[in-house]
């Protein structure tokens, strides 16, 4: 089948209700495809594949392989241009944020995400924080940071199955 | 009081009701309950054959009382009333139990809990039909003079239809002029009309009428009573003009060093603080804006009284007082419009910030041969003619955003698909652009219209604007996605013309407080049934037509207009009105006069006389609601709405939970 032509067998028409029950994302039904949330997206303006009203289709649809492919869901700065400018409340940014939700469940996570997190769980921070870094903050006047509390990190680790999502289904 | 003898009629309503409940099983059970004779069911109630149904057997002399259990009684109490009648028994003998709304509907999952409830709810009502008395409507005289509010399309429409049935008609209206926004229109879709060509005639009429009254400039401050009777205080506001004596000449306009923004060209064009506000106004007077009034505000000036005085009519009057009118009424219609969504709050688009966006209204001032270019389309900033114009759709409208109307505004595809029709007439070089969410085009020769724009070469793009700035040149830049390619497009124009919405008008609420009725929960009026009962309201012989109940065009609100003139008609033409009897009802026996009912009565419907020497409450039949709270004050027990006497509510009560 041409790539210009929907195969609809691909598509899940459940999945819109999977996302729906993530708060923060009830409101994907309603969207009328308007596109306010697309001509002001920073992103938008440099990846010709990601537009947040795109985004909303293919969720709606259930297009999970199109949706969770090229690490689109990823690409999102947070901003919340989107959110604020869309007319029927859809929240794009938190919607693209349960869509990560479900990705990151299905062990669909690109390798830098993954990295981040393999350093939160052995480190208990996201970034190595070089000498370099510790020397600016002295310069600046600001305390030196604490050692993160690994104990404590583990029981929320433990909790929000963290290290499952690493190594778990890594190789899905 | 003898054995009564009920018979229950089941309606199945096809399947909406049977196809959920068992009403065979809720037939068997009802058989058996204390009072009933028959019980029987049928597919359609209140088709003709189920109606005789009811009908034989009331001849028969079998049944005494009737018990409906079918849909709400607000859709089919009055068609099974009329059988009672048409059968001889007392129309108030008939209950109505509601199995669909309440029921069927509502639990259409649960076929055997529905089944279950059908039986209480037909049970209750059994237990109160039991108690049920014969009554006489009540009757009262109604006036034949007809209050209009609002002076627009809608309100000169019922009060022409309303004269012309030989109804006495007072038209108030809050401006100067009558008129209203279809005054300000160029032209109206779909057949292009002049739209003053197609309203001066009938602004003409309506002023010229024998049996119409105009109150302009001028406001309703109160309104007492009910259907057929209605108490209504008008505030006369000043023009500080003897409307007797001015000729409407202009001298004093031309002489009057004011200026400011004019309300009827949308600020496009300035008017003097005394000015005429258009000029096919009516009365065609001059009237004094006292807020930038010299006199008003110095107490110096008074140019206009001087050159009116030595060269004209002398018709300027600086004394002049509000003056407050009170007029009895039959009805009341009201046709109030619309305000237009102020998009100044909608920072991304520049209104108020950049001169050439402008809304459509100003536009089609603009496109007026009346107007202040005399139909020359023209960039405000800078006088020159725009090569590019933008409409921006959906301003205000259909979206959640604070501020903004969840609603469609209805008119707004089609007057931008207008407004870019006539740009292509006058300047067939000019490049007109659409922006738009979804198009609505859905009257009749409407799709028509928008294939003809199309035809024209206008543009149309899909997607919502999000943002418009000015670059250096100082043309306007509008940035959005057309979501049909996928391409988020920045493109320049001379000039952008928002497409703001409809909104309530300027006193909604207030006018909705004095006339006791509700509004919707988008501001405007209430209708009591969006499709059995679109001009009425929840008042008896209060009407409502135009925008003032929502967004609509000139053909909708026209029809609407002589739908409520016909209603007010309908209502008045017998002289007298029929009220419903369920009011309170004292037993003068029982009553000791204490007037705690009267304190309680939100309607000033009862009072507490002297009758033969002892106090006694009374009730004014008319303005009673029957809502009951009278009877829940009395100690006695001597004040009772008629046929929801609390013995009957008792009986419905323990008739489930005793």
């Amino acid at each position: 089948m041409s790539s210009l032509i929907l195969d609809m067998r691909e598509a899940d028409p459940k999945f819109k209700y999977r996302v729906k029950a993530i708060p923060g994302a009830e409101k994907l039904t309603v969207c009328f495809q308007c596109g306010a949330c697309t001509p002001d997206c920073p992103v938008a303006k440099r990846v010709d594949i990601f537009r947040p009203r795109r985004i909303v289709r293919l969720a709606l649809f259930g297009f999970k392989k199109r949706l969770f492919s090229d690490n689109l869901l990823w690409l999102c700065l947070g901003c919340f241009g989107c959110t604020e400018m869309c007319p029927q409340g859809v929240k794009p940014t938190e919607l693209i944020e349960a869509l990560r939700e479900i990705g990151a469940e299905e062990g669909i996570l690109p390798p830098s995400i993954k990295d981040m997190m393999k350093a939160l769980l052995s480190t208990g921070r996201i970034h190595r924080i070089t000498k370099a870094r510790e020397r600016t903050r002295t310069k600046m006047g600001l305390p030196a940071l604490e050692e993160p509390n690994m104990e404590e990190l583990e029981i929320v680790f433990a909790s929000s199955g963290l290290a499952e999502l690493v190594s778990g289904k890594e190789e899905k | 009081m003898g054995e009564v003898r009920i018979g229950v009629y089941i309606c199945h309503c096809g399947t909406n009701i049977a196809g959920v409940v068992d009403v065979e099983e809720v037939r068997k059970y009802v058989e058996g309950l204390p009072g009933v004779v028959l019980a029987k069911t049928y597919p359609y109630m209140c088709s003709d054959p189920g109606q005789n149904l009811i009908k034989e057997d009331i001849e028969k002399g079998l049944i005494d009382r009737v018990v409906v259990a079918a849909c709400s009684p607000r859709l089919h109490e009055p068609t099974f009333r009329r059988v009672l009648r048409e059968a001889g028994l007392n129309p108030y003998l008939l209950e109505m139990a509601n199995i669909r709304e309440q029921c069927s509907w509502v639990h259409m999952r649960e076929p055997k809990k529905a089944t279950e409830k059908a039986k209480d709810i037909i049970r209750m009502t059994v237990a109160k039909a039991r108690l049920l008395s014969p009554l006489q409507p009540v009757e009262v005289p109604a006036r034949q003079e007809v209050l209009v509010i609002g002076g627009g399309i809608a309100g000169i429409t019922a009060a022409l239809d309303l004269a012309n049935a030989g109804f006495r008609v007072y038209l108030v209206e809050r401006a100067p002029s009558i008129g209203g926004h279809m005054a300000q229109l160029d032209k109206t879709f779909p057949t292009m009309d002049c739209s003053q060509c197609i309203l001066t005639p009938r602004m003409v009429d309506v002023a010229r009428h024998p049996n119409v009254q105009l109150f302009t400039n001028s406001e309703v401050v109160g309104v007492e009573g009910f259907a057929g009777n209605f108490k209504v205080k008008v505030l006369k506001k000043p023009y500080y003009v003897d409307l007797d004596k001015c000729t409407g000449c202009g001298l004093c306009v031309d002489f009057c060093p004011i200026e400011v923004p004019s309300e009827f060209d949308v600020g496009m064009a300035p008017r003097k603080a005394i000015y005429i506000p258009f000029p096919q106004a009516i009365p065609h007077v001059a009237v004094i804006d006292p807020e930038h009034c010299l006199y008003f505000m110095k107490k110096k000036c008074m140019v206009c009284e001087e050159v009116c005085q030595e060269l004209a009519a002398g018709a300027i009057d600086f004394s002049q007082q509000p003056e407050e009118v009170e007029l009895d009424v039959g009805t009341i219609i009201v046709a109030t419009g619309y305000d237009l969504y102020d998009p100044t709050q909608d920072e991304e688009y520049g209104y108020g910030r950049y001169e050439d966006v402008i809304t459509a209204l100003q536009m089609e001032r603009l496109l007026s041969a009346s107007g202040p270019t005399r139909g020359e389309i023209v960039r405000p900033s800078d006088k020159e003619k725009p090569k590019k114009v933008a409409y921006i759709q959906c301003v205000g409208s259909r979206s959640l955003r604070p501020g903004h109307a969840s609603y469609c505004s209805r008119v707004c595809c089609m007057y931008a698909i207008k407004q870019a029709l006539q740009l292509k007439e006058k300047y067939p070089d000019i490049d007109v652009c659409i922006f738009y969410i979804d198009l609505r085009t859905f009257g009749r020769g409407y799709e028509e219209f928008y294939w003809r724009a199309q035809e024209h070469g206008v543009r149309f793009i899909r997607g919502k604007v999000a943002e418009i700035w000015r670059s250096r040149n100082g043309r306007l830049v509008v940035r959005a996605e057309d979501t049909l390619t996928g391409r988020v497009l920045e493109e320049e124009f001379d000039m952008v013309v928002l497409s703001a919405g409809l909104r309530p008008s300027k006193g909604t609420e207030e006018l909705a407080a004095l006339l006791k009725i509700p509004l919707g929960p988008d501001g405007f009026f209430l209708e009591a049934h969006p499709k059995l009962r679109p001009v009425d309201t929840v008042v008896d012989g209060i009407f409502v037509c135009g925008t003032a109940t929502g967004p609509k065009d000139i053909v909708d609100t026209v029809a609407q207009a002589k739908a409520a003139a016909s209603s007010a008609m309908a209502l008045l033409s017998r002289g007298k009105i029929v009220i419903e009897p369920f009011v309170a009802a004292v037993d003068e026996d029982r009553c000791r006069g204490c007037g705690r009912c009267e304190e309680v009565c939100e309607f000033g419907a009862v009072a507490v006389e002297e009758k033969d020497g002892r106090l006694v409450a009374h009730v004014n039949e008319a303005l009673c609601k029957g809502c009951g709270a009278c009877s829940v004050r009395c100690p006695t027990g001597a004040i009772k709405v008629r046929n929801f006497r609390p013995e009957q509510i008792r009986a419905m009560v323990s008739s489930v939970a005793g």
